[in-house]
Formats: structure tokens, sequence, C-alpha cells
């Protein structure tokens, strides 16, 4: 028997289903699933809005990019670890290149930041792609801070202040945020000092401040947050009013009403639109959903033995998991409104693929390599 | 413990480099590793955490929601929900919104227009033909084959089994009644907005309120009134008509008319003219309906009518022109009399008598010169012919010309004076019945003036203009109203052209209820031997309506032992 298995002819399919994790690729097909299953009944309501003939025209760009998700999420997780990790760079390098190019050239703009650009009939929100690339690089240049004569730690740190100064141009204040929250988390990872993590705390503490004296648009959010009667919490309100309306077992497919009244039912706030049709059990597996990729991804990489595929490993998992708990935490209004979408779950090209990247180089890096595991 | 990796370095690779530095080296990265291992382990539970208390604040949302929250309000608030029906006092239908469908048929499905539009022609409320033929042999986009149809019409459309065919949802605002009541209740325009009537003036309570709305008229009361206004058109052919009943101590308007009138399921291709409450918008200059108010008004200046005559054979000429009496009776006359022969002379005098700074302050506080106290929107001013107030105005108001009032502005002035002088606002909505007596009241007159003055009225109507409209039982009380019509070609009053009213309040002694008609330019026919006076058409017009809304209404007869004595002749239907 062992003879057999040792003359069965390498395939790669085989390979890839054996040495990847099972279980989140599972679970990232359960959350596409859902997407979908909620994009069925945001959609004609979305297109209401924008006047489209097609009542599913949203559905049917979601099966796509759903698709093409899945599909990445195979391909990047097909790469060795090296070339997960290159990928990763160039991501970083070829969004770095579009966001200043759409700073200094952008005509799209979506509401009042100039986040993305247009090619052919889609537009592609660059800033989604970054920020995988950024935590692999984060991780990379962490882990070998005193090997190769790289100095790795400052590589990081200007790498995440040119990253962070395009995105408050735009300005993005929730990418900003997530990319903060990643690279500390990495940062903390890699075994810096407690002195070293309390300065950045502090420095990202000040950096908080300075965007809410100088960037008006996150002091009103976050001031309507701290007093809903300050100004203009309609979105969030129904959001809110949805959920409780949800109760335990929802109101029933298609029996929603908060789709129909807020703007970004499609995308920032499905989430709501989930707990208004099919209730708390909805919202309560996919917050375990999303808990077992992150936990599973985090002790696969607690367990990896290269520092630069486990910083990278832990780091993704950490990016997907705060994308997805501050989506929802705005939802429940545990948190101020963010913009941020809900990865797998929330309508939108540049955040479904980006997140299909994100998951697949998270693989790449949690699978199982012949002596790797300990 | 050692690494994988390390055990599989080959030793060639290592030599050269000193064994210490690689166990240095190899002990501070097993160090590192332990390290982030640990630090891994204190992300991994702060996610799990933060997993929690998100499914905690989930489940907290979901299940301890409290129902009557302000967002859940709100959120409710906001459902599109149908716009609010419209009942009448008793709960009957006046207006609601339905689901219709618009049908539409894609062109690129359809492969032989004339057979399409040959099937779809047969069926119900769709177009005919010739137009669908036209509309289905276009190439690109869809054809509207029918607009707004029943679900058993869809039913029909379905049941061809054709491709391509489109339903597209709307919802309509019906009027069960039709024209019943329809300047009333007004219309909802295309994009759901009330645009007259009751649908415009409580707009925004029957957008955000689903509960059906409930108005004071009363259906067979509405259908009653329009029913005889109709016939006295027939009868009378007057250019437009207009009707109004009353609850007096409420104020509730039990039913409004005004002819000609329209289909409010049809308002789009109703004319302007016919879309007009007359009742609200179109001031008139009434006339002698007037002449109680001006006996109420001698009576509160202080007058002892009961101790004056008036010689109303003197030639009372004013500004040049003479002013004369329809109805000639024997001088002189008491207030009464004036009233029941309705002589314009006299009330003149009385008027005179007033004075104009009384008169102007008396005509404010009924309400004359202010748009009808009402809830509807859209009240006219009531105005003046000229804003001098001299002394020949004083003596026109007195019999009714000079200031033109709209039909509801009179109905709400004489209602205060007839009501013990306690003025009530007019209003469309049914009111509770602990209301009856809304307060804080305006006492406009002096309860005595105000029995004085119906005592008058009810005068007229046995032995005065008004006799036919007396329905015996109910103890009517009214004046008649002929004014002839202002002319600006000729600068004048057009003999030719009057506008006859009657106004009518029942049982005399409390009056519960107020009627009042207008004919404009009513004709002269046989069943008036040619008369196009009120006493010959308005006031038998009243009589018609009393007669049937009395038995609806359950209206109070008339106590027998409470007819005026005296002068009152007291007729034997009187006395049941």
């Amino acid at each position: 028997m062992s003879l057999a298995v040792y003359h069965r002819k390498p395939s790669l399919i085989r390979d890839w289903f054996w040495s990847v994790d099972r279980i989140s690729v599972g679970a990232a097909g359960i959350l596409i699933l859902i997407g979908l299953l909620l994009s069925l009944a945001a959609s004609p309501a979305a297109a209401e809005r924008r006047d489209l003939l097609d009542p599913f025209y949203y559905f049917w760009r979601h099966l796509a990019f759903a698709v093409m998700a899945m599909g990445s999420v195979f391909v990047v997780s097909l790469f060795s670890r090296q070339n997960a990790r290159r990928l990763a760079m160039l991501a970083v390098i070829s969004s770095l290149f579009v966001m200043l190019y759409i700073l200094f050239f952008g005509q799209y703009s979506a509401g009042e930041a100039q986040r993305w650009i247009r090619i052919a009939s889609f537009t592609l929100q660059p800033s989604e792609f970054l920020k995988p690339g950024l935590i692999v690089t984060f991780a990379w240049l962490f882990a070998k801070q005193e090997q190769d004569g790289i100095p790795g730690t400052a590589l990081a740190v200007g790498l995440y202040g040119i990253a962070v100064i395009l995105l408050i141009l735009q300005p993005d204040f929730g990418q900003t945020i997530l990319i903060t929250l990643s690279f500390g988390a990495i940062f903390f990872m890699s075994g810096m000092s407690y002195l070293w993590i309390a300065s950045f705390a502090g420095l990202s503490a000040i950096g908080f401040f300075a965007a809410y004296y100088s960037m008006p648009h996150v002091a009103s959010r976050i001031n309507r947050f701290l007093d809903p009667s300050s100004g203009d919490t309609y979105q969030v309100d129904m959001a809110m009013a949805a959920i409780q309306r949800g109760g335990i077992f929802g109101r029933g497919p298609g029996e929603g009403r908060v789709k129909n009244l807020i703007p970004d039912a499609h995308t920032d706030f499905i989430f709501s639109v989930a707990a208004e049709e099919f209730g708390m059990m909805l919202c309560i597996l996919i917050i375990l959903i999303y808990a077992i990729i992150i936990i599973r991804s985090m002790l696969r990489a607690q367990r990896l033995s290269d520092p630069v595929s486990q910083l990278a490993a832990a780091g993704l998992s950490i990016l997907f998991g705060l994308q997805a708990f501050i989506n929802i935490a705005v939802n429940l209004q545990v948190i101020p409104p963010k913009g941020m979408t809900l990865p797998f779950i929330s309508s939108g090209g540049s955040s479904m693929l980006a997140t299909g990247f994100t998951i697949g180089l998270l693989l790449a890096f949690t699978r199982a390599q012949p002596g790797e595991m300990q | 413990m050692v690494s994988g990796r390390d055990e599989l370095t080959p030793l060639a690779d290592v030599q050269g480099i000193s064994l210490s530095r690689l166990f240095a080296s190899n002990s501070n990265v097993q160090d590192k590793m332990r390290k982030a291992r640990h630090r891994i382990s204190i992300l991994t539970l702060t996610l799990g955490a933060v997993a929690i208390v998100l499914i905690a604040r989930s489940a907290d949302l979901a299940v301890l929601a409290d129902p009557k929250s302000e967002t859940l309000r709100v959120a409710a608030k906001d459902e599109v929900q149908p716009r609010a029906r419209l009942i009448d006092r008793n709960g009957a239908l006046l207006a609601a919104n339905i689901k219709t469908w618009d049908v539409y048929v894609r062109r690129v499905d359809i492969d032989d227009p004339a057979r399409l539009a040959a099937r779809l022609s047969r069926l119900d409320g769709v177009s005919s033909f010739e137009v669908l033929k036209k509309r289905l042999s276009g190439k690109k986009g869809r054809a509207r084959i029918a607009r707004s149809v029943t679900p058993r019409q869809r039913k029909a459309i379905f049941e061809l089994a054709e491709p391509g065919i489109e339903f597209e949802e709307k919802t309509r605002r019906i009027y069960p009644g039709g024209r019943l009541a329809s300047h009333l209740l007004g219309w909802v325009n295309a994009d759901g907005i009330g645009a007259a009537g009751v649908e415009s003036s409580f707009d925004e309570r029957l957008q955000q309120d689903a509960s059906p709305l409930r108005l004071s008229i009363d259906s067979r009361v509405q259908f009653s009134l329009e029913d005889e206004l109709r016939k006295a058109v027939e009868l009378h052919k007057p250019i437009a008509a207009v009707g109004i009943v009353t609850h007096i101590p409420s104020g509730e308007i039990l039913a409004m008319a005004s002819l000609p009138d329209f289909d409010p399921n049809h308002f789009n291709t109703a004319s302007p003219d016919t879309r007009r409450n007359r009742a609200l918008t179109d001031p008139y200059e009434l006339g002698s309906v007037f002449k109680p108010l001006t006996m109420a008004m001698a009576l509160e200046s202080g007058m002892e009518l009961q101790n004056i005559r008036i010689d109303v054979n003197k030639k009372l000429i004013i500004a040049g022109r003479e002013i004369r009496d329809f109805h000639p009776g024997s001088s002189p006359m008491s207030a009464t009399d004036i009233l029941v022969h309705s002589s314009n002379k006299g009330a003149a005098r009385l008027a005179l008598a007033i004075g104009p700074q009384k008169q102007r302050k008396y005509l404010q506080s009924y309400g004359l010169l202010d748009p009808a106290p009402i809830d509807l929107k859209g009240s006219a001013d009531d105005y003046m012919a000229s804003s001098e107030w001299s002394q020949v105005k004083t003596a026109t108001i007195g019999f009714g010309h000079g200031l033109s009032v709209t039909p509801l502005s009179f109905v709400a002035a004489l209602s205060a004076v007839v009501n013990n002088g306690r003025k009530n606002p007019l209003t469309v909505l049914v009111q509770p019945p602990e209301k009856n007596v809304h307060a804080p009241q305006q006492q406009v007159v002096s309860a005595e003036t105000s029995r004085t003055v119906r005592r008058a009225m009810r005068e007229v109507v046995l032995e005065g203009s008004g006799r036919r409209a007396d329905v015996p039982g109910y103890g009517v009380a009214g004046k008649t109203g002929s004014a002839e019509k202002w002319d600006p070609k000729i600068s004048g009053y057009a003999r030719d052209r009057n506008v006859s009213s009657f106004v009518a309040v029942f049982p005399w002694e409390s009056p519960e209820y107020m009627v009042f008609v207008l004919l404009d330019e009513p004709q002269g026919g046989d069943s008036t031997f040619g008369q196009e006076t009120a006493g010959w058409n308005a006031a038998p017009t009243v009589h018609n309506i009393i007669k049937r809304i009395g038995p609806l209404l359950n209206a109070p007869y008339s106590s027998p032992n409470k007819v005026p004595p005296a002068k009152l002749i007291v007729r034997a239907e009187d006395v049941q």
C-alpha cells in the first residue's frame, strides 16, 4: 500500500487538497455562498436605486466576482511560500504605483474620496490589494530585520508611512486604521519589546487625533457616533433597527426592509440585511465562520517554523479578521462607521477579489509542507 | 528542540561558520519563535474575545430589543407603507391604495406583432388592436400594452402565455365613491403626493401613519346632499351649486358638495373648473342670508329691537342709488319683520344705526374678514369691493352686499351666532363626542342674542320667504338670500343674474345642524313660476335635503313646548 502511494503520479489538485487548510477553504466557501444568497435579496433594491432594467444585475456581478475570487484563492494558494511572498511584494509595488497615479491623474471618484481606478468597465480600488501585500512584506521585513544586513524594521516603518500617507491623501480613514492595526499586530508578534510597542501605540493615538482634527469627515463620523443627535446617523440607525427587527429567526428571505432604505445595503451594511431577513442565527453563524478561519489560521501559523511565513500567515489572518469584525461592529453600532466591506460577503469587485487574494496568500503560507509542522 | 530545516542543512554548508555563531543564532531564533508563538496566542485570544463580544451584541440587539425603541419606531415609520385610507365617520371607505400593474412587452421577444396584438386586444383593459399593432411593431425596448390593470386582468394576460410580457407594479389611489365628496377628498398626484382637499391638507399624516383617517363626513348625508343638489341643478339650471351640512356644536362638516364636480379616480382628465371646491375657494356676495348677522350686531350693540319699529316705506337712497325691497311689507317693521320680509331697506337702516366701526368689529369677530376657519388648505380670503369702510358699505353689508365671503366662511360665522354665540372652527375630521364643545371657545354674541336671532329665523321659515324650506317636526329656522351679481362689464349689479342661497338651522331651539345651499345664476322655470329667488329654488332644495338627512342623522324633533309664542303660526304637523 505504501508502494501504491509512492507510485501515484503527482497531481496538482490532489496535492493541493491534502496540503491546504481544508476547513478554512470550506469556511470561505460558505461565506461566499452566504454572500450570494444575500445578494439575491439585496440586488433588486440596489438595481432599482440605479434605475437598472435587470433587477439581478448586482447578483450576476456578485456571482462573477465570487467565481473569480474562488479562482484566485485556489491559484494563489498553489504558490510556494517564496513565490507567494514575491507576488505580495508585486501587489504592493503595483498598488502603490496605481494609487500615486490616481492621486495625480485620477478623475474617477465615488463620494468624495479618490480611491478607484477605472479599468474597462470595472473600477478597481488598489488599496484593497495593497493591504495583503503590505502584510506579507512587513512580515518579511520584520523577520529579516537582523539577517543579511537588511534594516528590516526601518524599511517596514518607512513602507508603512508611505502607504498611510497615500491612504490619508485619498482620504481613506477606514483602510488607514486597518493597516495601522495590522502593522501593529505584526510589530507585536515579531517580538518587539513592549517599549517599542507602547511607542507605536502612542504614535498611532497621536495620528488618530491628528486625523480627527484635520479631516472633517472623520471628526463628523466620530461625533455622530458619540452623540447621535449631532448629525445624520440615518444609515447606522436603519441598520441597527433592521437587526432588531430581524430578531432571532429573521423576517424571512426577501422580507427585509433595510435594503430599500440604506444606500450601502449591498456593501457596507450587508450584515444588517442578513440580520433582518435571516435573524440572529445567521449573524452568529457568520461571526463563527470568521472566527473559525481566523483562529485556525492563527494556530496553524503558530506551528510554522519559518518566521517569515509565520508572521505573514498570522498577519493575514488578523487583517482578514479585523476587517470582518470592524464591519460587523459598525453594523452592530459598537464602533463608528468606517466604510469597510464584509470580506467575501459584501458586493463589490475589488473587495471580493482582494479577499480572494488575501485568503489565497494565507493558505499558501499555512499549507502543510513535509517536515514543516512542529 | 532542533527545527527540521536545521536538521536537513548539510554539514558542508555550515563549514566556515563557527559553530558557536551557529548555535548563538539558532538559540536567538528559537527564542524569538517562542516569543512570537506566545504573542500569536495573545492575539488569537483577543480576536476570539472580539468574536464573543460581537455574538453577544447580536443576541442583545435581536432578543432584548425594546419593541418600542426610538430607532425601531423611526425605521417602522420609514417603511414604504401604503398611504392611509380615508373613511367617513361611520367607517365607510372613501379612499384607499390598491395594487395595479402596468403591462409591457419586450419587443425582442415578439415574432409576429399582428398576431400578438390580435390576441391581446381581445382582453379587457388592453389598448385596441390598431394601437397595439403599432406599438408592438418597434424593434427595441418594450411597448406598454395596458395601464393599471386589475389582478383579474393580469391573470387573463398571464394565461395568454406569451413570452416577454412584463408587469410593473403600481400603487393607485382609488375613490370607491367616484364623485362622492370629490372636492372634499381631493386627489393624489402621480408622485403620490396629495394635491387637493383632504389628501393635500393631511398629506403628511396620510403618508406617515397608516391607520385610516376618519373624516367627519357621513357618506349617506353626503350622498343625499349631492343628489338633491343635482336635482336642483337640473331643475333650476344654475352655472354652479354649493351645499354644506355641518354639525353646529362640534364644527364638523357632515357633507360638502360643489357642482360641477369631478371623479377623483380620473382627476387628470377633469377640467380645472370642475375640480374647484367652490365652498372653499369662491367668495360670493351672499345677500340677504347676511341679515341674521346684522340683526345679531344690532342686538349686541345694545339696540332694544323689541321696541324699535323701522319705517321701510321711506325711500332710502345711498350714494345716488335707491335701495329697494323685493317683498314689500307693512310698515313700520320690527327687526323680525325685516328678516321675515327680507327688507333691504330695513337691514340697511339697522346697519347704519350700528355704525361702520362696530360693524367692522363684529364682522371681524365672526371671522368674516378672514379665510374660512377650517382645516382644509386653500381657503380664499373674504374680501371687500373697496377698502374704504364708508356709510354706503355699512348699509349694503347690512343686507349682504359689498362683502364677498366664501360659503364656508359664512357658515362658520352664522354657526357662531346661532350656537349661543360660541365660535367653533370648522373641521373635516371626526371629533370625539366629549369635544363637542371645543375649548377655549370664543363668545361672539350673547346666548340671548343668539336665541332672538334663531327665533326670527324660525319666523322666516314659518311665515316668511323661507316657507318652502320647512320640514315639519324638525323646527327648521332659516334665511333666504337672493343677491344680484356684480357685473364688471356694466359696473353695476345685473338684474337678471343672481346668487340664490338658503341657510337652515335645526332644531331652532337648540341648534344641531346647519344646511347651506347656494345656486349660482338659477333660471326661472315652470316649477318656480318663473321666479329666480331663493325662496323658490334654494329653500325647497334645503327642504328636500333636511327631509332626507333628518331621519339619517336621528335629528332631534323640535319640542312643541318650546315653540315661540305670540306671532308664531303653529301648524298641525309641528305638534306631533
